[in-house]
């Protein structure tokens, strides 16, 4: 049953009957998911939920790992990971820019280009080495029951929430505006910018490889990209905007903080008209939320497919427990700060043409860079 | 070990079952029949969805 070896390599999976009555299950539990969902809720959200599970399904799927891909390029100086996302972004790009510019009832993750972001993307890449899963990854290994995902997830979302209670003072340092490569460029010149600097990217890692073997064999990774990518575009024409993890993390936290008795209408963010009526309504009937549920079901049945729905503790000792905890709460927190993690900010954000996902890209790089070494400073295995 | 991770999982997903039906009983009533159009490409934009990309306006 076990799919991945003490390296990180993925091995064929050897899917046994009772995987597959624990999938067939799953997928019951799941279907009854949805169909709650749309009858308690409606089309648009039972839809958004299937997204959802098609993102898990994907990211368990493959082993598609986000973190994983960065920090196996910067130790092992193995391209693939970082490849596969920029094939997935790309793509992504390709439909997303032209959707937005020409359908206005669409919106792109543009955040404003702030030093909020430079210190958030760099905390939060550095965090995410610790912790070993960006928004995405911590979600579904913790509803995997991976112990060390567990002890992340609370601080993240109590972290997300606190960072949304701040984010006015963290602006105050300096902003500027939103900015939409398109809006400056043109539709054709914002997607050709962005396809020349993934294909510069790309070809500079190719050139600096040592080895493509280290986690993923075969072309799975890249048709997992692929199917990222469309439901990245299915995202945003249902949803009319793109995929996003934190902010229905924070707005978990917020309803928790509401219902023990903390009053946010006077907040700077959660005292908005718009996110007071979220706070006051079902996790249900926000899209972000749903999605992230989708993606911890799809997860579910992918790994239990493959067999490595049991991912092994990678904690052992009180410091490193400590460090999960404390780096749940930094990823939480710098993710609001850095308007978006690797999803809303990195994939999002520059698929739908924002400046500040290509600043949080080179910052959370950046952060990565301090975390791996800090990562094998804590005798974390991976 | 496989049997404490099985722990973990039940665990969590009792605990998250538990509060999103918490979170429906105690949330506004939602109007199910009041919903926007299954999708958002081609239709009047529905404003107000969260996302944390999102601008502090």
């Amino acid at each position: 049953m076990a799919a991945v070896s003490i390296t990180g390599q993925i091995a064929v999976p050897d899917v046994t009957a009772r995987a597959i009555r624990a999938v067939g299950w799953l997928v019951v539990a799941t279907a009854l998911a949805w169909l709650a969902v749309m009858w308690l809720v409606g089309l648009r959200q039972g839809l958004l939920f299937a997204v959802g599970i098609g993102y898990g399904a994907v990211l368990a799927g493959v082993s598609f790992g986000f973190t994983t891909g960065w920090r196996l390029w910067i130790r092992e100086r193995d391209p693939t990971g970082l490849l596969a996302q920029f094939l997935a972004i790309a793509l992504a790009t390709v439909v997303s820019i032209p959707l937005i510019a020409s359908h206005a009832e669409l919106s792109g993750a543009v955040a404003p280009v702030a030093v909020s972001v430079v210190i958030g993307a760099f905390v939060f890449g550095l965090a995410m080495q610790i912790a070993d899963g960006c928004g995405s990854g911590t979600l579904y290994k913790a509803g995997l029951g991976n112990g060390f995902s567990l002890a992340v997830l609370p601080g993240f979302i109590f972290g997300s929430f606190f960072g949304a209670v701040h984010l006015d003072r963290w602006l105050a340092l300096g902003a500027l505006p939103p900015i939409a490569l398109q809006d400056h460029l043109g539709t054709v010149g914002a997607i050709v910018l962005q396809l020349g600097i993934f294909g510069a990217l790309a070809a500079s890692l190719w050139r600096r490889r040592r080895t493509t073997q280290t986690r993923w064999r075969g072309k799975g990774v890249y048709v997992g990209a692929v199917l990222l990518a469309l439901f990245a575009v299915l995202n945003l024409v249902i949803a009319g905007q793109p995929w996003g993890i934190v902010y229905g993390l924070g707005l978990w936290g917020a309803k928790i903080a509401t219902a023990l008795g903390m009053d946010l209408a006077s907040n700077a963010y959660w005292g908005r008209e718009a996110q007071q009526a979220h706070i006051h309504a079902s996790v249900l009937t926000d899209v972000t939320s749903i999605t992230n549920f989708g993606l911890l079901a799809g997860a579910m049945i992918a790994a239990t497919w493959r067999g490595n729905a049991c991912p092994p503790p990678e904690a052992q000792r009180a410091s490193q427990w400590i460090a999960a905890i404390v780096a749940g709460i930094a990823l939480g927190y710098s993710s609001r700060l850095a308007f978006g993690c690797n999803v809303g900010a990195y994939f999002s954000g520059i698929s739908t043409g924002s400046l500040h996902g290509w600043i949080w890209f080179v910052a959370a790089f950046a952060g990565s860079l301090v975390g791996v070494r800090l990562r094998s400073r804590l005798g974390l295995k991976g | 070990m496989k049997r404490r991770v099985l722990a973990f999982a039940t665990v969590f997903w009792a605990i998250a079952l538990g509060l999103l039906a918490l979170d429906w009983a105690h949330s506004v009533p939602h109007h199910r029949f009041a919903e926007p159009l299954p999708w958002q490409f081609g239709h009047e934009k529905v404003e107000g969805a969260g996302h944390c990309a999102a601008p502090l306006r």
